[in-house]
Formats: structure tokens, sequence, C-alpha cells
């Protein structure tokens, strides 16, 4: 295999000597198959021992090595070297984010693991099961289902990744909700669907469906298509949040007008805090600025309506 | 200092299951685990787990096929007490929310495994260790009990043959504390990292059983050394015998399915000792590819099943060796994947030290012997975890007090910090590479007494610049310079007593291949090695292999 030298610029903190954070740039040796845990741990067994980052299985499964490639939240021990040297010239290498700073690469995973609490991990099994020797039948597709969610191997990177999470410290982010969706799939689950309420508290609807969860995820778990499902369990189940009337808002002025009302959209939204900002409002009409609460249809609403109708018999079948 | 009735070092399954027991009967229990428990190398298992569901089946057929399979030299009692237990323990796990493949009606999947008459290997596609560390830690922050995460244990504390605790270092902050209990459960895993090419996890360095040793407790069986047979060629990263179960071939450079001249009736199904010897006699005869592996091919399968049984397997070989089995053959070679050898117990996952329990791949009870079937290493952390949390729960019950001696922690602080100062010396990862390529190249597939011999002197060697070693970080937060020098010294202390044993066992059986003993010898060696550590290097005796019902036979597939 051919060599070639990379360079990695790495993000160094010890918390005993450095005040803040810098950047420590390294060369190594490498060849077209190199991860860049390889290429790190080369650094601390050649170069420098005091380099700092969690590592285990090596093999994308233990989800110990997850940190910033390239501005990205990757596993290190999937990361080829080569790919992200000819991509972008160097390899930067910081720690997760959403999460502090302990040492170099290693992120302080405390928040993450508080916020998958937050929405009871676990299944909620029927204990009069206990000690028996039959199986609960389940279909291989159930299985599926909530199999794919369960693949996750609880890294980090889409909860460092998510744009969300930068903004709402409340929104419990991708993983925990895959997590709880994985459970209410899961037809053996006590609580099943009826953990579905609380979740508004929790920031169902603060995700603003970024896809970063579902690109940077090394197990292809998906947790945006999980929040998704969840917000529409929730919007079903009448949960009266704000997130909520806003879907319901948006979605009933393009099927009913083939356009989005802004001025529905905000009344059904805010309700009664809309006259908190009456004087706006009224302002932007004098100026011709806030389109008719009764908008008239477009002239082809019935194209639009049959997308809504073939959508919904999709979403059934 | 910190106190619990129970502390469980390591949270694999083993570890983790232990603790649901012992919290469940009302025990103060702690886990302590140098990784978070979902990073455990439990979580790396991929092909099953076994017990005798099918209607055929019955747990004396699964007994007899692990006891043939493990060449007579496991206890009978304790394979028996694995196997009757095995269908209530799944069962188990299923209703706690594992996630395994279904029947058509619904029922729990079984796929066939190596050197099994019956399919009994439940899976949950070729993720099953995945999917039983997630469900277990589940039920363990249901049970809320208490974790240790990122502690590092770094000496066990035994006086007057009691358990007193432990010395463990906290990781984030680099203190070293003493830890009090009444029982220690030992759930540390296995000893791969010995070995330059292995499956097991870069933190999978055998702590437990090295701790144990050095708390003067014998070691068993450490000769017994698990070669897997198909691991990618290079990365070493394990690819299932789930690939096989599901119809893989194991093919030459000639275009063979060469298993037919080793193993005529089971082919590529043959116990993973045996495949892994084939492989490695090709290889030897000049029959692999650029002279050093074979090929795994899966491509007659299609891809809707791979998709379907073997995911992990066709991304696991697109990143790390960059082929597609649905179109290409899998490079593969042999590789070190499991420590059949550990600290000895008895059937209640007691030592020989009052309060001390170990379970999982660090114990030795043995269900395994010369060599473990597939599919039963994850069988026997669910059995004989829950058996050491229930003894342990009973056992400091009847126990009043224990005392943790205040100078045991004093000598762990004066040893850790003189390593931490050192300015000057040897480097750890040069020592372990060493180690590591001699265990392979000299203590491997096939062994021989002169390259044994080599083994003992290079590790000697190696033992020595350890004492010097340096490990050029003496920050105290997070120093993982510090945990993988501690680790090196686990594993140098292990490699002596696997070359021991090897070099004294003069037969062939299971894993351990003498090229110059090429026969198994009932007459002398149908018997445990046990192994305790003295100035000179371990001291080896010998206890009775427990035969209940299958006197041994010649061992064909």
């Amino acid at each position: 295999m051919e060599t070639q030298e990379a360079v990695f610029r790495i993000l160094r903190f010890n918390p005993e000597r450095d005040e803040k954070p810098h950047y420590q740039t390294f060369q190594v040796k490498i060849d077209s198959r190199m991860t860049v845990l390889d290429a790190l741990e080369n650094i601390k067994h050649e170069q420098d021992s005091s380099l700092t980052f969690r590592r285990s299985c090596r093999s994308g499964i233990c989800g110990s090595c997850a940190m910033k490639i390239n501005r990205l939240a990757k596993l290190a021990c999937k990361a080829r070297v080569k790919t992200e040297a000819d991509k972008h010239g160097e390899i930067l290498v910081e720690p997760m984010e959403n999460m502090p700073p302990i040492r170099d690469l290693v992120a302080d995973m405390g928040e993450f693991w508080r916020e998958i609490e937050r929405g009871n991990p676990w299944l909620v099994w029927d204990e009069s099961l206990a000690g028996s020797i039959k199986e609960n039948l389940l279909t291989n597709q159930q299985q599926q289902i909530s199999g794919k969610l369960a693949d996750c191997i609880m890294c980090g990177a889409c909860f460092s990744d998510c744009v969300s999470r930068v903004f709402d410290k409340n929104f419990n982010g991708p993983a925990s909700l895959a997590k709880i969706h994985r459970f209410v799939t899961d037809p053996r689950d006590k609580e099943g669907v009826k953990r579905v309420h609380g979740l508004v508290e929790m920031g169902l609807w603060s995700c603003t469906h970024c896809y970063f969860c579902w690109s940077q995820c090394p197990r292809d778990v998906r947790p945006v298509s999980a929040i998704s499902e969840l917000r529409v369990l929730s919007y079903n189940s009448l949960d009266p949040s704000q997130g909520a009337r806003h879907v319901g808002a948006f979605k009933n002025s393009v099927e009913s007008s083939g356009m989005l009302n802004e001025a529905t959209l905000y009344l059904k939204t805010m309700r009664w805090n809309t006259l908190r900002d009456l004087g706006l409002v009224l302002k932007m009409a004098t100026k011709g600025k806030a389109p008719s609460p009764f908008p008239r249809p477009i002239p082809k609403i019935d194209e639009v309506r049959a997308l809504f109708r073939v959508a919904k018999e999709i979403r059934e079948k | 200092m910190i106190k619990h009735d129970i502390v469980i070092v390591g949270a694999g399954l083993a570890g983790l299951r232990a603790a649901i027991e012992a919290k469940q009967k009302s025990a103060d229990v702690a886990v302590l685990s140098k990784l978070h428990p979902v990073r455990s190398h439990s979580d790396q298992a991929q092909g099953g787990i076994n017990a005798s569901l099918g209607e055929d089946d019955s747990w004396e057929k699964h007994t007899f096929d692990t006891v043939k399979g493990s060449d007579y030299l496991a206890d009978q009692d304790a394979v028996e007490i694995m196997c009757k237990d095995a269908p209530r323990a799944i069962i188990e796990l299923e209703h706690w929310g594992t996630l395994f493949n279904r029947t058509e009606s619904g029922r729990l999947a079984q796929r066939p495994f190596g050197g099994a008459g019956f399919p009994r290997t439940c899976f949950a596609a070729d993720k099953t260790g995945h999917v039983l560390q997630t469900t277990i830690y589940e039920q363990i922050r249901k049970n809320d009990v208490q974790i240790y995460e990122e502690w590092f244990a770094t000496a066990l504390v035994v006086e007057d043959n009691v358990c007193k605790g432990l010395t463990a270092l906290d990781i984030l902050t680099g203190e070293v504390y003493a830890v009090q209990a009444k029982a220690i459960i030992l759930a540390t895993g296995g000893a791969g990292q010995v070995y330059s090419k292995t499956t097991n996890s870069l933190t999978t360095t055998g702590d437990g059983i090295a701790m144990a040793y050095n708390a003067g407790l014998p070691i068993e069986d450490m000769e017994f050394v698990q070669f897997h047979p198909t691991t990618l060629y290079d990365s070493n990263i394990l690819i299932s015998e789930g690939a096989r179960s599901e119809g893989g071939y194991l093919v030459n450079a000639l275009g063979e399915r060469f298993m037919k001249k080793y193993a005529p009736d089971k082919m590529e199904l043959a116990p993973r000792d045996i495949v892994s010897r084939s492989i490695e006699t090709e290889i030897r005869e000049g029959r692999g590819f650029e002279g050093s592996y074979m090929h795994l091919d899966l491509r007659h399968l299609g891809e809707a099943k791979i998709n379907e049984r073997l995911p992990t397997i066709r991304e696991l070989a697109i990143y790390f060796a960059g082929v597609d089995p649905v179109k290409e053959p899998i490079p593969i070679q042999p590789a070190q994947h499991y420590t059949m050898g550990g600290v000895p117990t008895n059937l209640n996952s007691a030592t020989s030290v009052k309060g001390l329990y170990a379970a999982g791949e660090c114990a030795c009870v043995s269900v395994h012997g010369a060599n473990r079937l597939g599919g039963n290493s994850l069988l026997e952390t669910v059995v004989f975890g829950k058996r050491a949390g229930a003894k342990a729960a009973e056992h400091v019950k009847e126990v009043s007090v224990v005392t943790f001696p205040e100078t045991a922690l004093k000598e762990e602080q004066k040893r850790i910090e003189a390593l931490l100062n050192r300015k000057d010396g040897e480097k750890a990862s040069e020592i372990k590479k060493a180690l590591g390529t001699t265990m392979f190249d000299k203590v491997g597939i096939f062994r021989h007494k002169r390259e044994l011999e080599i083994a003992k002197r290079n590790v000697a060697t190696l033992q020595r610049q350890f004492q010097n070693v340096c490990i050029m970080d003496s920050s105290r937060k997070f120093n993982t310079s510090l945990i993988e020098t501690l680790e090196v010294g686990f594993a140098l202390d292990l490699a002596e007593v696997v070359i021991a044993g090897a070099l004294a066992r003069k037969e062939s059986r299971g894993a351990h291949y003498r090229i110059d003993y090429p026969k198994r010898d009932d007459a002398k060696w149908l018997k445990h090695t046990l192994a305790v550590r003295t100035a000179e290097g371990p001291k080896l005796s010998y206890k009775p292999a427990t035969i209940t019902r299958f006197q041994p036979e010649a061992r064909g597939y």
C-alpha cells in the first residue's frame, strides 16, 4: 500500500495545565486503510503519550470513540484518514459538542446520559411472566421496527451535533427520543404509547429537522424519523401543545387554501396569546403586511387536496 | 473510604446480571467498571446464545455437545447446570426486552452453530451481544443499581483468605480509593489483548484474572486460548460464526472447500479449534491467498439474506476490508478470541477466597474446558452471573463486618505515585507490542516446546523492562497512559501463566495443540492446570476434571 503523510490538528486541553484549549499539529504516516483511531493511537504511542481519548472495540460497536472529525461528530474507528485528508486537506479533531470537555478529546457525557434517563429508557415488562419459560410472541416485522431503533450504541454523536440542543437545554435530544420510540413500538412494553405523554415538556417540538442526527449516526438509527413518528402520535393523541397546534394549522392552511396563511397559522398556534401582540398585528394590517385571516383558495386547489389524500392513504397503509 | 456490601468489578453481561440478582435480593450492591457499561466487550458478541428450545432438542444433548466440544475437559456438573438453566435464562432476557429474531409463528428463531447437533442458537441478526448488553443495562437502570463508571480496579485486598475489598482509581480525578466490601464479584472478561492478533477490544486485558493471581489465588487452564477461525484479514475484526451457520463457505486459494478434508460431516460448522487449525494448516502448506488468508464466501446466500441475517458482517467487511460480501468473498484469518481459563470457581461462582466470586469469561467453572462452542459464552455470563449475585447476597447477610486494612490503600497509592513520577524508562506500548507478537507467533494455534521456551524468555525480558516502565504523563486527571500501563502489567503476568501451562501440558487437547505431542492423552492429562504466583514464576499443580455422564471418546466431526 502506498504511504503518505497526513496532518492532524488536534484540540488539546489539560485542565491541570491549560487555561483554555489550544490546537496542536502532528504529522502521521498513513496508508489507505488507516482509521482516525489508528492515527490517534499512533500519535499517542510514538509522539505524545499525553494525548487523551476514549476507545475500546475499534470496530464501530462500543461507541467509545465519538469525537468531532473535520467539524462533524464521528466514530474515530470508522472514519478513514485518507477520505478525510482527501476531502479537507488536514484532519481536524476536536471533542464532541453540547457537552463540556474533560481532557483533550474526552468530553463529559453526563448531560447526554441524564437526558437519556429522562425517558425511562427500559422496557416496562410484564412481571407476572417472571420465571416462566414461555416467550412473548412477536413477529419478525415487529422485531425489526424496534430493532432498528435498538441499534443505537449511545455514542453521543447525534447529541453532539444537534443544533436544537445548542439553543434549547430542555430538549432531551435525538438519542433520548429514539430510545423512547424504541419502547413505544415494542408491543411488550406496558407503557407503550402512554410514553408519548410528557414528551412535549421534554422538547418533542424543539427539533428543527436539520437531519444531522440522521447523517452523523454511525448505526443508521435515524433519530429524526423517530421524532417525526412521536410527533404524529403526540398530535393524534390530541395533545394540545403549541408545537402540535402549529403543525395542525400549517397542514389545514395548505390543505384548505393551497397556501400558507401566516395569519391563521399565528392565530391557531398562539391562540389567546395573540392578544399580547395585538399592537404589532394591527400595525402590520394597516401597512398591508398581514394576510387576510379568511384566505381564498388557489385556482388548482383540487390538485393540492388530492396530494393530501394520497399522502394519507400511504400513511394508513 | 467507599463501602458497599457487594462490589462487582466489570459491567458486561456477567457483572450486570449478577448486580440485578443481588439488588433483587435487597443487597447493597454497586458496579465498578473502567468503561461506561454499554461500552463493555459483551457488546461485541455477534452470533448468538444457546438453549435447547427445539422439540427434538434437550438439555442433555446440549450438555453432550458442550462436553465433546470441550475435548472432555469441561466439568460436566457445571455444564449440566448451564444447559438445564439455558431456556429460562434466555426467555428471561426476552421478557426484559431483547429483540431476538423470530420464526414465522413468532417464537424465538434458532440457527445451527459449530459443534452443535441442533439449531439451538438464539440470535438477534449478528449483533446478539449488543442487544443483550443493551437490555440488561436498561434493567440495571430500572433497578437503580449504583455504578462507578470509569473507575479502574487496581488490586484485590485479601487477608487470611478473606476478601476485604479492593483499591480502585477514579479515572476522572486520578485518585486512588479504598473500596471496602463484604463480597467482590469479578466479572472483568477475558485477556485477549495478551495477543497481538485478537478480536477483543483494546480494553480486554484480563485485569480481574491478574488481580486474583496477584492476590495469591490459583488461576486455572490459562493455556487454553480460543482462536476464532474467521476474523477480517489484518484488522482481525470478528466475522461471526453466524456467517457460516447461515451457509457461508470457507475456500482456499485453489478454490476448494477445504473443510471436507478436516471435518467431512460438519464441514464449516466444526468447532472453532478444528476450523482454525485447518485454516492455519492450509496457509502453512501454501494454499492461502497471498500466502496468508482464506476466503469466506457468502455470495450464494444472496443480498436479501445477508441484509436480514448478517447486516453487521456486511458493514464491517465493507468498512474495514473494503469488500462487499454480496459481491466478493471476505478475506479472513484466525485470531485470538476467547480465554477458556480464568479464576477457578465452584458451581455457585465462589472462589477459594471467602467473599470473592467470579463469573463470565474471567471465571473458570469450567464449562468450556479446552475449547468453547460458539453461543455458550453469552449463556455462561447470564447463568453464572445470576448465581454469583445470589450467592454473594446470601454471603453478605451472614458476614457482620469486614475491616479494610489502611496499609493496603497507602501501598497502592505509593506504587501508582511512583509510576507517575518516574522520569525515564521503557514505554508500555512497546512492551505490549512485543508481548502480543511473541504470544501470537510462539504461543498460537500450533505450539512446540522450542518456541514456547523462546516465548518464556521473551516474556521474562519484557517483565524486567516493565520494572522500569515510564508513563511520560504525570497528570492525574483522565490519565489513559497510566491505565494502559497498569493493563500491560496485568497482561504480562497472565502471559507467563499461559506459557507455563502450555509448556507443561505435553498433549494436544482442544485449542491447545502441541506439534511435538499431537495426541490427546487422557491417562495423563484429563485434568485442569492450576497456577499460583511465586517469586520464581507460576507454580503449577493439577486437579481432575469432573465427569458425570459422558466418558471421553474420540472426537470426530
